[in-house]
């Protein structure tokens, strides 16, 4: 069936589709900040209480599980809602997902020479990469909690140069909860008032 | 004087699926599926006319063993869209 509009009915159909889109883009992009977040702060804690536990340092390869493990919970979630939603790819998020991947693959670089040389400020650097991702996420999208979250992991991150020893993992989950679950889970509250508000 | 409206783009069902399609760089059919509320055969023939007009690309692939049609606005299409929307400005003198 083929339903022909009259202008203002046309003009109210756009702005409805484009406003529903958006609505899905923003809910989607809670997600990734969600399971990277959570994944983060519990393999953080998991390698503090470890060595802590066992005084051995090789738990430290634990850090490898934040993106095996949100990269596998990421695709099994990401693919259940494909199956129900269908799929979609906004120019925004593919221009965001580059960046990750971008601020991905320089954090697992900057892997090796934290197992190689002694002092080098591994959390330091992670962290402000992981923080200026969130804040670069924000500036894009523009959205308020993401740019104040992604400074306050700018801040954080600095902190860390001066925290030593073990204790640097708790700043480190704090970090992670700060600039990645909070916005996360703000945006992904936002996304579904607006969806109930527009039900 | 006021530009015509382009009758392609005035029916409920394409004028949607063309609203969706400018806002993102693909969706698949089950996304526009779910996003206009169409039936799968009413949906499948405004695409064909869509693309027939070349306002809209379309790429049969596979997923797995699932076959996924996979649709993009293309710069005709956008075009299209944009002269619409100042044409429909001009009727409501927005």
């Amino acid at each position: 069936m083929v339903k022909n509009l009259n202008e203002k009915e046309s003009l109210e159909l756009i702005t409805r589709m484009i406003d529903n889109t958006r609505k899905g883009i923003e809910k989607n992009a809670a997600l990734p900040m969600l399971i990277f977040g959570y994944t983060s702060i519990v393999t953080t804690l998991a390698v503090w209480f470890a060595v802590i536990e066992t005084k051995n340092y090789m738990f430290h390869l634990l850090w490898i599980a934040i993106p095996v493990i949100g990269w596998l919970l990421y695709g099994l979630l990401g693919r259940a809602r494909t199956r129900r939603d269908g799929m979609s790819q906004s120019h925004m998020g593919s221009l965001i997902g580059k960046i990750w991947i971008f601020l991905a693959v320089v954090m697992m670089l900057c892997m090796v020479p934290a197992f190689l040389l002694r002092g080098f400020p591994a959390s330091f650097i992670m962290t402000l990469l992981a923080a200026i991702g969130v804040s670069c996420t924000g500036l894009l999208v523009r959205y308020a909690p993401l740019i104040i979250c992604g400074i306050l992991g700018v801040l954080t991150s600095f902190v860390l140069l001066w925290v030593t020893g073990i204790t640097i993992m708790v700043v480190l989950a704090a970090a992670f909860a700060v600039m990645m679950v909070l916005p996360g889970h703000i945006l992904h509250h936002a996304a579904n008032k607006k969806s109930e508000n527009n039900a | 004087m006021l530009n015509q409206l382009d009758p392609l783009l005035h029916s409920e069902l394409r004028l949607a699926v063309m609203s969706v399609l400018v806002t993102l760089e693909e969706a698949d059919f089950v996304y526009l599926q779910e996003r206009t509320g169409a039936s799968s055969g009413n949906l499948s023939i405004q695409l064909d006319k869509l693309q027939n007009a070349r306002y809209i690309e379309i790429e049969k692939t596979y997923k797995g063993k699932k076959p996924r049609t996979v649709c993009r606005i293309t710069q005709k299409g956008v075009e299209a869209f944009r002269a619409y929307v100042e044409a429909l400005k001009g009727y409501l003198d927005v």
